[in-house]
């Protein structure tokens, strides 16, 4: 009987799947079968145009026939990839500092900053008809006709402007029918801002997780003054519409109030703590601490394993009391790993039950806030 | 043809079948057939099913045949074990970094189910299962390349039409609902996890399974417990289902052997060690240094950590302050004549005889005469802090690497007292019990570096103290008296370092002039002690 119920789950979590909905939004199709779209979220929320990405990505009809480009951008946030690391992508107290966010997106590369100077475009289609080098000729066509600008795509699948600067980065998610590729156009970045949070703090974590390629990047309004958001738009989904032979304009979605169901599902988890920071691959940290104004060789060395973003082992070492130290350690096991600065992250040690002098223990509190 | 579809999902099996069987019931015998498949649950008349799919099972005659793994693990199916490849991604893509594991060994899964997260060129790919049954194998561990078109898991299927073609009689309808759970009784009533296929396995092999501890989810018996049985071998305690993990990267691995043992003695003598009193013996053993092996003709890189990171900051730190350096030569002979009634007496109270207390002793009485030597500089440097106790650290070499223990408070504390506290850090220095209170607050420094050798040295100042001494070893050596006649004489060597910008030259050489007096002649210390 068991049996019979767990079935019942996987069956209606295939059909979530495969099943082919259609909403509104995206049923009219051509005589021929075709139906390629063109949608702009008015939505400046990194979560919520995640979400909608996602969600369109699960729900779009699938044909050979169809496609849909989604052309988004977002308030200033980084956006790292499916399996990298935060803490080894970005500032993220330089981060907090700004209120900005830091998201996870659902496919691979590196991380990228983005603010309303980065326009960004997803392609959906079925696995079949994934190509992104198609869709990256649909911007470089646009930029080369529109601007007459020198513009190449790279072997790694990025836009090199004057054989030089890279202006776009590209990542895809795959699935065994579908797939999206999407790729970043920097226009009008805050280069400044773009550099300062794009540095880690923590050179001292030891992981396997994906890590980004740095690269000398542009925009596109420092050579051509004239690019803007619109006119990328307008171009873009020229060249996108021209190349399906289809009649037709961008249209406007609203992730925020739009009646798609289940959309606010994967704005939760895009948003979610355990998305964001537990989903990094387990990595190791090990940093030593040295107390102020105390002996010249009193030091404390961490070492951590965190998985899932929790602190799965912890070992202490130190010129004090071992057993001190072992009893620290278990304190810790299981706790978050904060991002520096978070209010919440002076809870990280519960050593209430610790006798030890205060001071002491504050400032092993303190070590472990700053170890990332 | 679908006489009966699943349409209640709480029923159990033998109600479904039972369901199916009446419906099959105005049939003649030799035209029934249940059929189960992985979605529907279909009865049919026997004319419609192909000829050669041999049913597996009859229930009161009527064949039940499982076309899919709806009950993948009903008694008599033999599961057959499949490799799953990891299939073309497109775009030229050779391997893949396996980045994520959704399922372990035991899992069930079924088609659709994601299997694994891989990565390429920037491309994050969902793999997910074309087979329904039990994962048994995962074929990389997380960050391995995987190869398009190599095995990836493999899956032990619940698919008839794999099994040869073998007729299983159940006169009863409940025959199959027992043996369709995965939950059996063995004699004990002890219930065993087991597919059929490992069930099978111990039954042609006369095994109790209730014998076997299952390394599987749950305690689940899996093939290879039953092999590793049968091979007579130990079963691992509750194995874990999941692959070993990644090995850490080599945050816990065992302690690199010491970038510092070079520079440090291997033996647990302390600059002063209680344990073993060194009392001016102009011979020192000599330590032979432990052999650090290198790679010849390989540069080595170590990372800057622990306790040499402390004494990296501390030391670069101490380059902001203009050091000066005073050296004197004391001769201690009258004090190593009274060693003899010095070492009973501090036996006689349990304590092992040693010079260092003195010598500490002495500092803290020379120090009321200065205390600029026991100050310190705030952070910005606006002001002098003359400090209210004499809190004197002394350097010991431990076997975790140096430390500094302080004795807190000299200047109220008999020799006697200070050279207990200094038994007392030492030993805890030996065990690593040192506590953070006893290696904080000096106020000054001595290092009593004699004892591993060498007569004068450059000490250098912790911040945010202004001074430093280091004593040399005692040795007995000539030199002329008063009358022009050579003598021999116990003589020791002290190097201070001060800060300049506090401490000028004659105040540090008036210091070193009276810490001399009170170690030349006993008499004055005596005069002086508080």
């Amino acid at each position: 009987m068991a049996s019979l119920i767990w079935r019942c789950n996987v069956l209606l979590k295939c059909s979530h799947f495969v099943s082919i909905r259609t909403y509104a939004f995206i049923s009219d199709s051509k005589c021929d079968g075709s139906n390629y779209k063109v949608y702009k979220s008015t939505s400046h929320d990194i979560f919520y145009n995640l979400a909608l990405e996602n969600w369109i990505y699960h729900n779009f009809e699938v044909n050979d026939n169809s496609g849909m480009m989604l052309l988004w951008r977002n308030s200033p946030c980084v956006v790292i990839g499916r399996h990298q690391n935060p803490w080894l992508e970005c500032d993220i107290s330089a981060l907090q500092d700004r209120q900005m966010v830091i998201a996870r997106r659902k496919s691979g590369g590196g991380a990228v900053y983005h603010d309303l100077g980065n326009l960004n475009l997803t392609f959906v289609t079925t696995k079949k008809k994934y190509n992104r080098q198609r869709n990256l000729d649909f911007i470089v066509t646009a930029l080369t006709e529109k601007w007459n600008l020198d513009v190449k795509v790279s072997e790694r699948d990025e836009i090199i402007l004057n054989n030089k600067y890279k202006i776009s980065g590209t990542a895809s998610a795959l699935s065994c029918l579908k797939a999206y590729h999407h790729c970043t156009l920097l226009f009008d970045v805050n280069r400044d801002e773009l550099e300062n949070v794009l540095q880690s703090r923590s050179r001292e974590i030891i992981t396997r997780a994906t890590e980004s390629v740095r690269a000398e990047v542009t925009n596109l309004c420092e050579i051509e003054p004239s690019v803007t958001y619109d006119e990328l738009v307008e171009g873009i989904t020229k060249q996108y519409l021209n190349f399906y032979d289809i009649e037709g304009d961008v249209k406007e979605l609203d992730p925020t109030c739009e009646q798609l169901p289940g959309l606010d599902l994967f704005y939760k988890e895009h948003q979610s703590w355990d998305w964001i920071f537990g989903k990094t691959p387990k990595f190791s940290i090990r940093r030593s601490f040295h107390k102020p104004n105390s002996g010249l060789f009193f030091n404390i060395d961490i070492d951590l394993i965190i998985d899932k973003g929790l602190i799965s082992a912890v070992r202490l070492s130190g010129s004090t009391n071992p057993e001190l130290l072992r009893e620290i350690e278990k304190c810790t096991i299981g706790s978050k790993l904060w991002p520096r600065g978070n209010k919440e992250k002076q809870q990280l040690l519960d050593l209430g039950n610790i006798k030890q002098d205060r001071d002491f223990l504050s400032w092993i509190s303190q070590c472990f806030n700053n170890i990332l | 043809m679908a006489l009966c579809r699943l349409s209640n999902l709480s029923l159990k099996l033998k109600d479904v079948v039972r369901t199916c069987y009446h419906v099959l019931a105005s049939k003649p015998v030799e035209q029934r057939a249940i059929f189960i498949s992985s979605r529907l649950l279909w009865a049919a008349d026997t004319n419609k099913y192909k000829k050669n799919t041999v049913p597996k099972i009859t229930v009161s005659q009527t064949p039940v045949l499982i076309l899919s793994s709806f009950i993948h693990s009903t008694g008599g199916l033999n599961g057959k074990i499949v490799q799953f490849n990891l299939s073309d991604i497109g775009e030229g893509i050779r391997e893949v970094h396996l980045k994520e594991w959704y399922v372990t060994v035991g899992d069930r899964v079924s088609q659709f189910d994601s299997i694994c997260e891989v990565q390429s060129d920037k491309a994050s790919v969902t793999i997910t299962s074309r087979f329904d049954g039990i994962i048994t194998k995962l074929y990389h561990k997380v960050d391995d390349v995987a190869l398009v078109g190599k095995p990836l898991i493999d899956v032990e299927l619940a698919d008839t039409e794999t099994d040869g073609a073998e007729e299983q009689q159940i006169d009863e309808v409940d025959e199959i609902v027992t043996s369709d759970t995965v939950m059996t009784q063995n004699a004990k009533g002890d219930k065993v996890l087991a597919t059929p296929a490992v069930r099978r396995l111990a039954l042609e092999n006369k095994i109790n399974l209730s014998e076997i501890s299952g390394t599987g989810k749950d305690g689940r018996i899996l093939k290879e417990d039953v092999l590793r049985f049968l091979q007579g071998e130990s079963i691992p305690e509750t194995g874990p289902v999941v692959p070993p993990p990644h090995p850490p990267p080599s945050a816990f691995a065992p302690s690199p052997p010491e970038i510092h043992t070079a520079m440090k003695p291997k033996r647990r003598g302390p600059m002063v060690d209680p344990r073993q009193p060194k009392p001016a013996s102009p011979h020192i053993t000599p330590y032979i240094p432990r052999l650090v092996q290198s790679h010849l003709g390989k540069d080595e890189l170590h990372p800057v950590k622990g306790m040499q990171r402390a004494m990296f900051k501390a030391m670069t730190k101490a380059l902001d302050i203009p050091h000066f350096g005073y050296n004197d030569e004391v001769n201690i002979t009258s004090l190593v004549a009274l060693q003899g009634q010095m070492k009973s007496a501090a036996e006689e109270r349990g304590i092992k005889f040693s010079y260092m207390p003195i010598f500490v002793k002495a500092a803290s009485l020379a120090l009321h005469y200065f205390p600029v030597i026991n100050s310190s500089i705030d952070e910005k440097g606006e002001n002098i802090i003359y400090k209210a106790s004499h809190n004197i650290g002394f350097a010991m070499d431990t076997p975790n690497g140096l430390v500094v223990p302080v004795v807190k408070n000299v200047q109220s504390m008999s020799v006697f007292e200070v050279a207990a506290e200094m038994n007392r850090l030492m030993e805890l220095g030996y065990d690593n019990k040192l506590q953070q209170s006893d290696l904080s607050g000096g106020t000054f420094t001595l290092s009593n570096i004699g004892t591993i050798g060498g007569t004068y040295a450059s000490p250098v100042i912790f911040s945010p103290q202004v001074a430093i001494g280091a004593i040399g070893k005692i040795q007995k050596l000539p030199r002329f008296n008063e009358k022009g006649d050579v003598v021999g004489l116990h003589l020791m060597n002290v190097s201070w370092s001060a800060d300049h910008r506090v401490i000028d030259g004659a105040t540090m050489a008036r210091f070193s002039n009276l810490w001399k007096a009170y170690l030349e002649s006993p008499a004055y210390m005596i005069m002086d002690l508080k």
